[in-house]
């Protein structure tokens, strides 16, 4: 608990990099929803179309900031903010050559596995705000746009809420991971800020665009059944895992190679996987690395 | 928890054919090539060598950052390598001090407490023991050289360790810091009853506060024992002040190596040859005004076992 402290107090203590990559979520959301309130007492059509970006349900404007870092395509760009975040926590050591006070005083698996739960612990804090602010904000929007902002709050809805938040917190967490995976991987093999910045954003951005390569494989080589190996992402596997938990079906992918989609365990278990391959092997490079900064 | 004091007959540090090489084919650098080193308890010991002697890779394995290419690392005798529990039982300053710039100096101390899984009740004790105590709030991006180092020290003090490893500690200091550290580096042994393992390319320095020293050089330990007992093998000159000086060096070449520095002989010979020369030299009808014993310095010593050769030559601090 002390070394996950540490880590919490190094991650809470650079506001810099907290700022613009963790409170700009609900700062940013509190921002728009506050000018799209001011506006509405000037000008009753900015403070519409602004309202309209709501979905029109507080059950699913709660739920989105989670959903833009696991949802594809959106997690392209969602996942960016977060993915810097954790590669300057993870190469900033390096390139801050403080590795060097740290190692000694911990198991380095021990510093690599605290430092992934605080980069999750601080980034979570920060979607729970936003989750809290958005419906609050669009509720007050909507009202003055003369827009419904429903569903209404009863004991079922709030249970029936609990529940799928519940399951795009835990989707959005496992996306967190990967992201950390990456992250932990692209700062221990460049040893670098930029570099592990530029390999963090290409393992996290190649990752779900994949699917282009393959299909481009299968039109060349006339092999459809390549375009399936799309099933082991971790992006097509949490979109399917979100479509088994909220709406009780498979993930109906535009790529239609693939027609055997796997079951809610299965996508679970596949992104646990790249969650323990991703970080395992950053942990089994690091322990074995040289710290010569 | 490794129990240092367990161990109390090991010595500190025991290094066995300790070697280091960084890359490979034409890259490959041997930076340290089969040390054998011991550290008893107590001592000052210094650790002496020009830069790129292989003095900060040392430290470095000996803290666990670096993996010996061959050869063992033993601490309080207990084996010592990346992730060795005997680690958290060593205070380190290696290399100028580095911390993150955006927390403050006692925050730093606090990560680094919490890191090694201890309390943070000796933070304010060592901030005001290192004097940083008025500026323990400030942000460590705004300290200057000295005050990064006094926090390094610090910082390696937070766990209270029987064996602090400072690598060269006083670099960044203004004169009068230089002094503060020195005596504080001392009374760690003296008053604290800790082993100090300083390394420094300052030969002044080492042969101020150190008790034993090696010296590295290309990666190999070339000399090491007691600063007294090394010089002592070493000591084997006079010096010899005469007149006219030129019939003096004559008289005196017929049987001993003579060079000439100035008004001043020296002479390749012992203390006890000294009522020989004087027979000599007055046998010779020459005026002597003093015979004296060369007293060695460590530069001196350092020059005479390094052939005067390393890619950055020591300093006299």
């Amino acid at each position: 608990m002390r070394l996950l402290r540490a880590e919490l107090r190094k991650l809470l203590g650079n506001p810099m990099l907290t700022g613009f990559t963790v409170w700009i979520f609900p700062v940013g959301i509190g921002a728009f929803l506050a000018i799209g309130i001011g506006l509405s007492f000037v000008l009753k059509t900015p403070g519409q179309a602004m309202a309209l970006t709501s979905s029109g349900a507080w059950t699913t404007d709660s739920a989105g900031i989670w959903r833009a870092v696991t949802a594809f395509p959106l997690n392209i760009l969602g996942s960016l903010l977060p993915l810097a975040f954790m590669a300057v926590a993870f190469a900033g050591e390096y390139a801050w050559g403080t590795y060097r006070n740290v190692l000694p005083r911990a198991h380095r698996v021990a510093v690599l596995a605290a430092k992934t739960t605080a980069l999750v612990l601080v980034l979570s804090a920060s979607f729970i705000l936003t989750s809290i602010l958005t419906p609050v904000g669009f509720s007050i929007l909507r009202r003055l746009a003369g827009l419904n902002y429903g569903p209404a709050v009863t004991g079922t809805t709030i249970s029936h809420f609990a529940i799928s938040y519940g399951q795009e917190m835990l989707l959005g967490l496992m996306g967190l991971l990967v992201l950390a995976g990456f992250a932990a991987l692209a700062a221990v093999l460049t040893r670098s800020i930029l570099g592990g910045l530029l390999a963090g954003f290409g393992l996290s951005v190649l990752e779900p665009m994949s699917f282009a390569a393959l299909v481009l494989i299968s039109r060349v080589f006339n092999w459809p059944s390549v375009v399936e190996l799309y099933r082991f992402t971790a992006s097509y596997n949490l979109d399917n895992s979100r479509a088994w938990l909220l709406d009780g079906h498979a993930f109906q992918s535009p790529l239609t190679e693939i027609t055997q989609p796997p079951a809610l365990a299965g996508s679970l278990m596949i992104v646990a996987l790249w969650i323990v391959v991703l970080l395992g092997t950053s942990a089994w490079l690091f322990n074995r690395q040289d710290i010569g900064e | 928890m490794s129990d240092p004091s367990a161990e109390s007959s090991a010595p500190v540090i025991q290094l066995v054919g300790l070697s280091k090489t960084f890359g490979r084919g034409a890259d490959r650098v041997d930076a340290l090539r089969g040390i054998d080193l011991r550290v008893d308890r107590g001592h000052v010991f210094g650790f002496l060598g020009p830069n790129g002697a292989g003095k900060s890779t040392t430290i470095r394995i000996l803290m666990g950052l670096l993996r010996p290419t061959r050869g063992s690392v033993a601490i309080f005798g207990q084996p010592s390598a990346p992730n060795a529990p005997i680690l958290s039982s060593v205070g380190a300053l290696i290399e100028g001090a580095a911390f993150y710039d955006f927390l403050s100096g006692r925050d730093n101390l606090r990560v680094l407490a919490d890191t090694a899984g201890r309390g943070v009740n000796r933070v304010e004790t060592l901030l005001d023991q290192v004097g940083l105590t008025n500026r323990a709030g400030r942000k460590v991006s705004g300290y200057s050289t000295g005050m990064k180092q006094r926090l390094g020290l610090a910082a390696a003090l937070l766990a209270d360790p029987e064996l602090v490893i400072l690598d060269e500690p006083t670099n960044g200091l203004d004169p009068a810091g230089i002094q503060d550290m020195r005596s504080f580096i001392r009374s760690l042994a003296t008053d604290g009853g800790k082993t100090v393992f300083l390394s420094s390319h300052i030969l002044h320095e080492v042969e101020q506060i150190c008790d034993q020293v090696a010296i590295i050089h290309r990666g190999t330990v070339i000399r090491q024992g007691p600063i007294t007992e090394l010089l002592s093998q070493s000591a084997g000159r006079l010096r010899v002040q005469a007149t006219p000086i030129e019939v003096a060096q004559g008289a005196l070449s017929r049987h001993w190596p003579v060079e000439r520095e100035g008004d001043w002989l020296r002479l390749q010979a012992g203390a006890e040859t000294a009522p020989t020369i004087v027979r000599t030299l007055v046998a010779a009808e020459v005026n002597v005004h003093q015979v004296v014993q060369d007293r060695t310095s460590l530069e001196d010593f350092f020059l005479q076992v390094t052939h005067g050769e390393g890619e950055d030559a020591p300093v006299e601090g």
